[in-house]
């Protein structure tokens, strides 16, 4: 089996490409010709079997010709990124010790710095720039191509920097094989038309809108990768040119989504379906897509490894969103070994590992690397997944510690190295955290041994000027120590959950249980927000609240059940992060009391009981009025407000005026409820800012009605019983200040 | 008004790029976040999506190549440009 064997048979006369930028089509006879021209080529330059040629380019319609002039030749093709780390390519480069470097023209400075080899100019938007070029004659004839079978034709290099940077060998085989399962399986037609916009630098747009499409006779449409100028013109590329299919990636997806939040601007309605290649397409993206844009979405899994998709769905009624899809020529099963812990993982998973024509030849140059994923012919992807009883596979979560942005292998280790040069770092850990666009984004999570916002950006220029651009983490999170497990080593399982925000919705969900929640909050994002800073900077999270006095002059066992019900509160979200992480402190509302008349001795002597209740259960209080002389707020300032016309006009929109008056009837039976109402209104309304101010970060407690939002300090709140579930009056105001148990209906005022 | 612009433009790239909010808020006005690799061309998609549907103007594939869109500054000065007269 030879991969130019892919030609034989094809129409000559139809059309195999078209590209966008040079406007240039080409037949199938082109390729044919232009192939063998390059296979020519190559031959005076003495490429043998075996050798190495090397590609400089983003994508190229000159490409096709040359991966059949090197099959031909049963040489290997590498194309390089050109825009990878420099030290990285020279690295790569030195290692391969090309036969030939070919490069597009813009990449002549970058071309010149590689020594030993000779290197050749092409010009990436004519497939037929060197046709001819040497002999002037446009070859013809068949395109030789001798046995190749496991022989590498092509080798993709996976990111990573200097010297971890992996050559995937794919062979005349693995590539013959893909590709026609490719085109089999998703029925390509002969004349079909299809949309390459991705990098010939990763093995999707070879394979899918390459050889897969050549295997069956398709016209593939080039623009320049996928960018704004391509986001912008889309749709008039498809409606002038019906294409019928897409080959795009989730980034894509999100992107257009964004672009385009109306649906597509012209008549697209000659696209069948798109291929997406990712590892896992999130159902929310996929649906929305396929929804606005009216284009039935089609997602595959698989490795450069397994040259592509060994995994694809199915476009007929097995397509589903929450599977990877079903195994194309290849076997695929659940392996038990390696992995660390199968704990919360749905039941039958384990590795995937997957066998057949499809596996790659092995890293080149590395047999090491080969042997430690290949075993018996299985390839171990490092995945986790299960197999269904319909046999379709679903990907639940990854082994190794290897992130996979944009398709992109990134190896965490590397980005630790390059960030550990940096003088001010004490620790970091990068890994990736799932990501609607990116697939995963890359995060590193470090701590500094000084910590200045000029540290933080000066880490980031560091690690640029250090890492290629598509290893650079997204994300820098500077933790003051990170999460360690009983061994002392980083628990990358919590820090995943820290950063993706799982802990603080899982803490949340406490806050939100029946047993507390009295109303739902509406500051459900700044709560969140207030739980993720404090996890991240490792500080307690700040709970406060009001605690009042009614008529008692101790505590009672109200006070002390609902104290306890804090405690059970505490306790719970403490044990979900599994140390002391709440800070409980209650505002002795000793104000209030004095705004209610109540008696001074009586309110400390309550107070008093209560602070030593708090003691026993590890809560920390302090009195309102201090908060109120450290602020500078006098009481007595405050009440001369009442005969202020413009307090009067505020109290008389005050939409809770009634139900203040009502409980003022209440707790001072005695006096005017009138002025006693207005009065506790001016009391909370002159404190709230101070006090937001003083608790700044922290979360506030009640257990008043969301209807107090307006007389509440401006904290993010959330609204609980105090008692038990369905009870929330205010123990202060419950029980007889002679002991003997007289209930009094509650009331809301702190 | 152009701090009004710069600044409004600082909060909503802020709220779109959550793993970013850190960077973009510390961002310098004149700074150039395509050079300083802060956005890749994926996020220039976004960003110029939030322009067009905050300030109602529209980019051209020129105006990216005129690098008009690389920091907050000309974007400021993009957006006075091609703002509709009210």
């Amino acid at each position: 089996m030879n991969l130019s064997s892919l030609l034989d048979h094809l129409d000559g006369r139809q059309m195999f490409l078209t590209d966008l930028r040079s406007h240039k089509s080409y037949s199938y006879e082109d390729l044919r010709k232009a192939s063998l021209s390059l296979a020519r080529l190559l031959e005076k330059r003495m490429i043998a079997p075996g050798d190495k040629i090397v590609y400089l380019t983003v994508n190229s319609a000159f490409f096709f010709p040359l991966i059949f002039a090197c099959a031909s030749r049963r040489a290997a093709l590498i194309p390089l990124n050109p825009k990878m780390h420099t030290d990285e390519l020279q690295h790569i480069v030195k290692q391969l010790s090309p036969g030939v470097i070919f490069f597009d023209e813009e990449w002549l400075p970058l071309a010149e710095s590689f020594e030993n080899s000779e290197k050749i100019q092409v010009n990436s938007q004519d497939m037929l720039c060197l046709a001819g070029a040497e002999d002037g004659s446009y070859d013809s004839g068949p395109l030789a191509g001798e046995e190749g079978d496991g022989k590498a034709v092509l080798i993709i290099y996976t990111s990573g920097t200097t010297a971890n940077s992996k050559g995937i060998a794919l062979s005349h085989k693995n590539l013959t094989v893909m590709a026609k399962a490719f085109s089999s399986f998703y029925g390509f037609q002969q004349g079909q038309k299809f949309l390459s916009m991705l990098p010939f630098y990763h093995i999707n747009a070879p394979m899918v809108t390459g050889l897969a499409c050549i295997s069956a006779g398709a016209h593939v449409f080039l623009t320049e990768v996928f960018g704004f100028s391509v986001a912008r013109s889309i749709w008039d590329i498809v409606e002038q040119h019906k294409i019928q299919v897409l080959s795009i990636t989730p980034s894509i997806m999100a992107s257009l989504s964004d672009m385009y939040p109306a649906g597509a601007s012209k008549d697209i309605s000659s696209i069948e379906y798109a291929l997406v290649g990712t590892a896992h397409l999130k159902e929310s993206l996929w649906k929305t897509f396929e929804a606005r844009f009216h284009i039935p979405c089609f997602q595959g899994y698989g490795l450069t490894e397994t040259t592509t998709w060994a995994v694809m769905t199915p476009r007929d009624e097995r397509k589903r969103y929450d599977s990877a899809g079903i195994p194309v020529d290849c076997e695929v099963r659940i392996g038990r070994s390696g992995l660390i812990s199968a704990e919360g993982l749905p039941e039958g998973s384990g590795e995937v590992l997957i066998r057949g024509d499809i596996i790659m030849k092995g890293y080149w140059g590395n047999p090491e690397a080969t042997k430690a994923v290949l075993v018996d012919g299985w390839l171990k992807t490092g995945d986790i997944g299960f197999l269904d009883r319909d046999g379709q596979l679903v990907i639940v979560g990854r082994i190794k510690n290897i992130i996979k942005r944009k398709g992109q292998l990134v190896i965490p280790e590397d980005i630790d190295i390059a960030v550990g040069r940096y003088g001010h770092i004490a620790e970091s850990c990068t890994f990736g955290i799932p990501d609607d666009m990116l697939g995963e984004r890359v995060v590193t999570a470090c701590v500094l041994k000084e910590r200045t916002p000029e540290i933080e950006a000066e880490l980031y220029d560091f690690v640029r000027g250090s890492v290629s651009a598509q290893n650079m983490p997204d994300q820098f999170v500077f933790f003051r120590c990170l999460p360690k497990n009983s061994l002392g080593k980083v628990d990358l399982k919590k820090l995943r959950e820290y950063i993706s925000g799982q802990t603080a919705r899982d803490l949340f969900a406490i806050f939100d249980k029946a047993r507390y929640r009295k109303a739902k909050t509406p500051d459900k994002e700044a709560i969140l927000k207030a739980i993720q800073d404090s996890l991240i900077d490792d500080t307690p999270f700040c709970l406060v609240g009001y605690w009042g006095v009614g008529q008692r002059d101790f505590a009672d066992e109200h006070d002390r059940a609902a104290l306890d019900h804090l405690r059970m509160l505490v306790d719970e979200a403490n044990r979900c992060v599994n140390k002391p992480w709440v800070r409980l402190t209650l505002i002795l509302a000793d104000i209030h009391g004095r705004c209610n008349l109540v008696p001074e001795a009586s309110a400390r002597s309550y107070f008093r009981a209560i602070t030593e209740e708090c003691r026993r259960r590890g809560f920390d209080n302090i009195y309102l009025s201090e908060i109120w002389a450290q602020a500078g707020l006098i009481f007595d300032d405050i009440l001369k407000q009442l005969e202020d016309p413009a307090f009067n006009r505020l109290w008389q929109e005050f939409s809770l005026k009634d139900q203040f008056i009502k409980q003022a009837e209440r707790r001072q039976p005695q006096e005017d409820s009138q002025r006693a109402a207005r009065r506790y209104y001016a009391i909370v309304m002159a404190e709230r800012e101070p006090i937001a101010r003083y608790c700044a970060g922290a979360v506030f407690f009640t257990h008043n009605d969301l209807e107090y939002a307006g007389v509440n300090p401006p904290l993010p709140t959330i609204y609980i019983h105090s008692i038990k579930s369905g009870i929330s009056e205010k123990p202060w105001f419950l029980g007889s200040a002679s002991e003997k148990g007289d209930d009094p209906k509650g009331g809301v005022q702190a | 008004m152009e701090k009004a612009i710069r600044e409004k433009v600082r909060e909503l790239l802020v709220q779109n790029f959550g793993s970013k909010a850190h960077l973009i808020g510390k961002l310098l006005e004149t700074e150039d976040f395509i050079k300083k690799n802060l956005f890749d061309s994926f996020d220039l998609i976004k960003v110029i999506a939030i322009l067009e549907k905050e300030f109602a103007v529209t980019v051209a594939v020129a105006d990216l190549a005129n690098d008009r869109i690389s920091s907050l500054e000309k974007i400021e000065q993009f957006v006075i440009s091609k703002r509709p007269v009210t």
